[in-house]
């Protein structure tokens, strides 16, 4: 049965308009980035560009710790997700792998473990911090977080799919348990490792409220705290800010549409923790 | 190899591989955790300096408008992202599935983008949009329309609604990819039947859809209410400086954040901690409930 083709019109038309929504913050951060400041929210508004001037980017490489923070950025999100792997990993081995004593009792409390808030911590374990001396350090940020229950959960949950025979013939082989980890196991994993990857990237490039008690010194923020700063700025620079953006959504853009399908299960996978 | 001893053996790895966890886990949650609740039991002077005041804290926080006002904007912007995340994913997914429209992993793709954007990032550009001028491109389009500009950001009517839009516009494409999936996953014959039973369009939704679609429903309503009842950055972007009008988007994590943070009344904050974890733990034990819906069927 083909449907009538008024529907398939009016279909088109609803997705159209709900994409033009979606996109306009991206455009309207893209066109104000090359506003000089005084046309950013002068009436009336350009809706289009009419002048293009760089002189926003140039301000903010020069006058602002924008590279500095950006550092700061990649920094903890790769140390974070590095670590966050490789605990996943051979936790997620240890308890899908393994016939132990305590393991459902201790599985069962990964499991819950996921269900508490960092708000429900975040007073206790900034004053933890304090007497460790890791108030400022890039340590405080990473790893009180670093060992992951829903990377555990989820590469457990993948290597139950995986026969046993293999780890049984590295044994046979001479293989240490560590050996096994490293040399079979972690080559298994490397879809699964893919999807956590996007996973813990994207969650710690996106942290906020962690990294905003622990960091107080400007040259230590991360971009989110960074850039929030520039907001509560009395003079609110929107220049600089919106030229910031752009340069952090054009490279994540650019990774997602190149694989898009990694992505997306990456991002969805990380929602089922909760 | 014959000899060749390792400390690690079959039956002590796996205490080893999950070792980092439970290490980590004691330190930085299990007693995290337990000293939040010793603390929300007292008033902190220093950080090192506690006076035991009992229930003082919760009693002061239930005698708190701000704690009303924080714990209604936070049920208000829980419903509100539970409900646009299911009617428009639901929507836009059974869209995006419909075989007769072209073109839709372009719109897909325009759904999902903003996932990929921070909440700071997201909020600045919305701050923008949302000038409470004819400078901000929201008053500059309804302006042509004749309505005079609205002070989005900080007025009582509609502040609250801008934290929700922002937080809508980042969590609706992950909604849609969940429906999506569900969708996706219906199997065609039930509906060639009932196609020739006769039934309409509108009778498959409501008889076969539905029900069918029921646990992904079920899925992304309660993990859209729990990660909305943490909301914070939203609130802390598009209102950092404590505007006029700042009851109006105060939310519990917000005030935790405030009170701790801004005030160093560590006690006090470290309660609404307690009932925010109350909150989050009731809310999960239904969601492991609804999700049993899975397992059955």
């Amino acid at each position: 049965m083909k449907p009538r083709r008024i529907s398939i019109v009016l279909t088109v038309a609803v997705l159209i308009a709900i994409s033009v929504v979606m996109i306009f913050p991206f455009y309207w951060m893209l066109i104000s980035s090359f506003k000089p400041i005084g046309r950013i929210f002068t009436v009336p508004l350009d809706v289009f560009p009419r002048e293009f001037t760089l002189v926003n980017y140039r301000k903010l490489i020069t006058q602002t710790p924008f590279l500095r923070w950006y550092f700061n950025s990649i920094f903890i999100t790769a140390a974070y997700t590095v670590l966050a792997l490789f605990f996943a990993t051979l936790a997620g081995f240890g308890f899908a792998k393994y016939d132990f004593k305590g393991r459902n009792v201790l599985l069962v409390i990964v499991l819950a473990s996921m269900m508490i808030p960092l708000h429900s911590l975040v007073i206790p374990l900034f004053m933890l911090l304090i007497r460790l001396g890791w108030v400022n350090t890039y340590r405080g940020v990473v790893i009180p977080f670093a060992a992951n229950a829903f990377g555990i959960f989820y590469i457990s949950q993948y290597l139950t799919t995986v026969p046993s025979d293999l780890i049984d013939a590295g044994r046979i082989d001479g293989c240490s348990e560590f050996g096994i980890y490293r040399m079979i196991i972690l080559p298994l994993l490397k879809p699964a490792l893919g999807v956590l990857t996007i996973y813990f990237a994207m969650t710690s490039w996106n942290w906020f409220l962690w990294p905003l008690v622990v960091m107080r010194a400007e040259s230590l923020f991360p971009l989110n705290v960074g850039l929030s700063t520039f907001i509560s700025d009395y003079r609110q620079r929107y220049d600089e800010l919106m030229a910031a953006s752009v340069l952090c959504v054009v490279p994540i853009v650019a990774l997602f549409l190149s694989m898009q399908k990694q992505f997306v299960s990456g991002l969805t996978a990380g929602s089922i923790k909760s | 190899m014959v000899g060749k001893r390792h400390i690690l053996t079959k039956k002590t790895a796996p205490y080893v591989f999950i070792s980092p966890f439970f290490i980590l886990f004691a330190i930085f949650m299990v007693y995290p955790i337990i000293y939040s609740v010793v603390l929300s039991f007292h008033d902190v002077k220093q950080l090192s300096q506690l006076n035991f005041i009992g229930l003082g804290n919760y009693k002061l926080l239930f005698d708190t408008p701000r704690f009303y006002r924080a714990l209604y904007n936070t049920t208000y912007y829980a419903a509100g992202m539970c409900l646009l995340n299911v009617i428009l994913g639901f929507l836009i997914g059974l869209m995006l599935t419909w075989k007769h429209v072209p073109g839709t992993s372009f719109y897909r793709a325009s759904v999902f983008l903003p996932v990929l954007v921070s909440t700071v990032i997201a909020g600045a550009v919305f701050r923008l949009i949302l000038v409470d001028t004819e400078g901000g491109f929201l008053n500059y389009l309804i302006g042509r329309f004749g309505v005079p500009p609205q002070n989005w950001l900080d007025s009582p009517r509609w502040a609250l609604k801008s934290v929700l839009a922002l937080g809508f516009w980042r969590s609706l494409g992950l909604s849609t990819v969940y429906f999506i999936g569900g969708f996706q996953s219906l199997p065609d014959d039930l509906y060639e039947a009932a196609h020739i039973d006769g039934a309409s369009p509108m009778q498959q939704l409501r008889y076969l859809t539905i029900p069918l679609m029921r646990p992904i429903i079920a899925f992304v309503s309660i993990v859209t209410l729990i990660q909305a009842y943490l909301v914070f950055t939203e609130v802390f972007v598009l209102n950092p400086t404590g505007g006029s009008a700042r009851d109006t988007v105060v939310t519990l994590g917000y005030y935790l954040y405030e009170s701790a943070f801004r005030f160093f009344k560590l006690g006090y904050g470290a309660a609404i901690g307690v009932v925010m974890t109350l909150i989050i733990v009731v809310l999960s034990i239904i969601q492991l409930k609804l999700l049993g819906v899975f397992q059955n069927e």
